[in-house]
């Protein structure tokens, strides 16, 4: 019978017997009470209840409590140390939480995942396997050789060039017909640009070039070029033999002396088969262990952060169970 | 003096009028850090420190009623003398006769006066509604020391607890439902006028 009464039940019977209910709230109460014996019967219970309690002894105190000025002149309880580094600990640690949370969402980012986070990129991946691509078949290097040389201007591995996503480039386009064009991207390779740096032999790689396959970095006047083969394209190394080297450091703007006119600055392309591709020199390569150096700086970050959360807000736990 | 007027002065630094509002409250201060924590010295205590920690933040008063100002005081100190308690269990001391052998009864804690009948009576049911009060959870247990026994209206209560009334209501219909389950245990240590059984009075 009892456990019809409910909750709320016993909450309206305490406030009847301390006179809280309203007058209506009252006069509704009374007519349940007589239609219900089990409303009534812990009515009673709980009168008798509240009367015991009544019955109680106060408790008298046992001496006066009144303040001295000595009590009251003493210094407030200074603050521990825990206490004032605890908002500071947990502010740092909620921080870091934050921070870390969004380090994650930017990884998670569609685009940011593929260029910065990965330890190696996907070109350097595709590098690598047409690096193991030609070591295992010579003949298949000699027909990228080829290849290079039958579409000159491409700038991209020849027996990749099929796999690869366009490779997209702004400006300079003319001037990339040109002359080879700077160095942009993948592709590019040796032009003007480049004359100064001497960076053009390690282009190849890549599909740098003038746009006829060769890399050729003209230094004087085109027209006293000893071997017309240079200019027609050839890649056998052994047609270079007799290029002079050039001697000292040129001018990088000006006019070269009288004794180096004339003399030409090429570079002997090394046959594709001879070559290290896994040396990263181009700048396809460049990029993209800029992109793993972009991901591994973004992990790092991670790394602290949740370092940072992880030991603040253990040490602002271990605070507020000292102090408290 | 006026209460306000007490209040007023001990702002300024009246330490005199402050040690008048405590001979006011200091007997319901003490009844209920008794009753909360079970433990006469330790209740002394909490209520000196209470009244230490009210005039140093006198200031924080902002009218309304003294009486439940100070009550939040006295209860707030309480629950850290619980807590602390709590982190710190500390082990009663128990009487020992003269063979080593524990006392079941701590009645060597009685008053050795003669003690009469009634007397006898209103200490076993004091002793049975502070056993009960100690079964209630904190919250529970300061509702209803402030409504039953130190005879505060709900509004008080209210403002002393920093609670809704509603939540007041609620905490009080549950603390007196606990109660009349754990009184029913000590039947016949009750006034018979009061005891607990399930017969309906007519």
């Amino acid at each position: 019978m009892r456990a019809q009464i409910s909750t709320r039940d016993y909450e309206e019977i305490s406030a009847f017997l301390d006179g809280q209910l309203t007058a209506r709230e009252q006069v509704r109460f009374e007519q349940q009470v007589r239609e219900r014996p089990d409303l009534k019967m812990a009515l009673e219970e709980m009168s008798r209840t509240r009367a015991l309690l009544r019955m109680a002894p106060r408790r008298h105190a046992p001496r006066n409590f009144t303040l001295t000025p000595a009590m009251v002149q003493q210094d407030k309880p200074k603050r521990s140390f825990g206490f004032n580094l605890f908002p500071t600990l947990s502010f740092a640690s909620a921080l870091a939480a934050l921070a870390l949370v969004a380090t994650v969402l930017f990884e998670l980012m569609p685009g940011v995942a593929t260029n910065t986070i990965s330890g190696v990129s996907p070109e350097a991946v595709r590098m690598s396997e047409t690096n193991a691509l030609m070591q295992q078949d010579a003949p298949e290097t000699a027909a990228a050789e080829d290849s290079l040389n039958a579409a000159p201007g491409v700038a991209a591995v020849p027996t990749e060039q099929a796999n690869l996503p366009p490779v997209i480039t702004w400006g300079l386009q003319p001037f990339a017909d040109t002359f080879g064009g700077p160095a942009f991207g993948k592709g590019g390779g040796p032009g003007l640009d480049t004359v100064g740096r001497g960076g053009g032999s390690d282009l190849l790689g890549m599909g740098g070039g003038a746009p006829d396959g060769n890399i050729i970095i003209p230094y004087g006047s085109v027209e006293s070029l000893p071997d017309a083969r240079v200019a027609e394209g050839s890649t056998n190394p052994q047609d270079f033999d007799q290029i002079p080297t050039l001697e000292g450091a040129g001018p990088i703007l000006g006019l070269p002396s009288a004794d180096e006119a004339g003399q030409y600055a090429a570079t002997v392309p090394t046959p594709l088969s001879q070559r290290d591709l896994s040396t990263p020199a181009d700048n396809g390569s460049a990029s993209s262990e800029s992109r793993a150096i972009n991901g591994a700086n973004l992990r790092l970050i991670q790394i602290v952060l949740g370092g940072v959360a992880l030991i603040t807000g253990l040490a602002a736990f271990l605070i507020w169970r000292k102090t408290r | 003096m006026d209460e306000v007027g007490l209040i007023e002065a001990a702002k300024q630094g009246d330490l005199d009028s402050f040690n008048q509002l405590i001979l006011v409250y200091q007997d319901m201060a003490f009844n209920l850090a008794a009753r909360m924590l079970s433990d006469d010295d330790a209740a002394a205590d909490v209520s000196q420190v209470a009244f230490i920690s009210a005039y140093r933040s006198l200031d924080t008063f902002r009218g309304g009623s003294f009486k439940s100002w100070v009550l939040r005081m006295v209860s707030n100190a309480c629950y850290d003398e619980l807590r602390r308690r709590k982190r710190r269990p500390t082990v009663p001391l128990e009487p020992i006769t003269e063979e080593d052998e524990e006392v079941e009864s701590p009645a060597w804690l009685a008053d050795d006066g003669p003690s009469p009948e009634d007397e006898m009576e209103r200490s076993e049911l004091n002793q049975a509604i502070q056993r009960c009060l100690n079964g209630l959870p904190e919250e529970f247990r300061s509702v209803v020391i402030m409504v039953d026994i130190e005879g505060l209206d709900y509004q008080m209560v209210s403002s002393a607890a920093g609670k809704p009334l509603g939540t007041i209501k609620s905490r009080l219909a549950r603390a007196r439902m606990k109660m009349r389950d754990c009184l029913r245990q000590f039947g016949e240590l009750l006034p018979s006028v009061l005891r607990l059984d399930d017969e309906v009075v007519p």
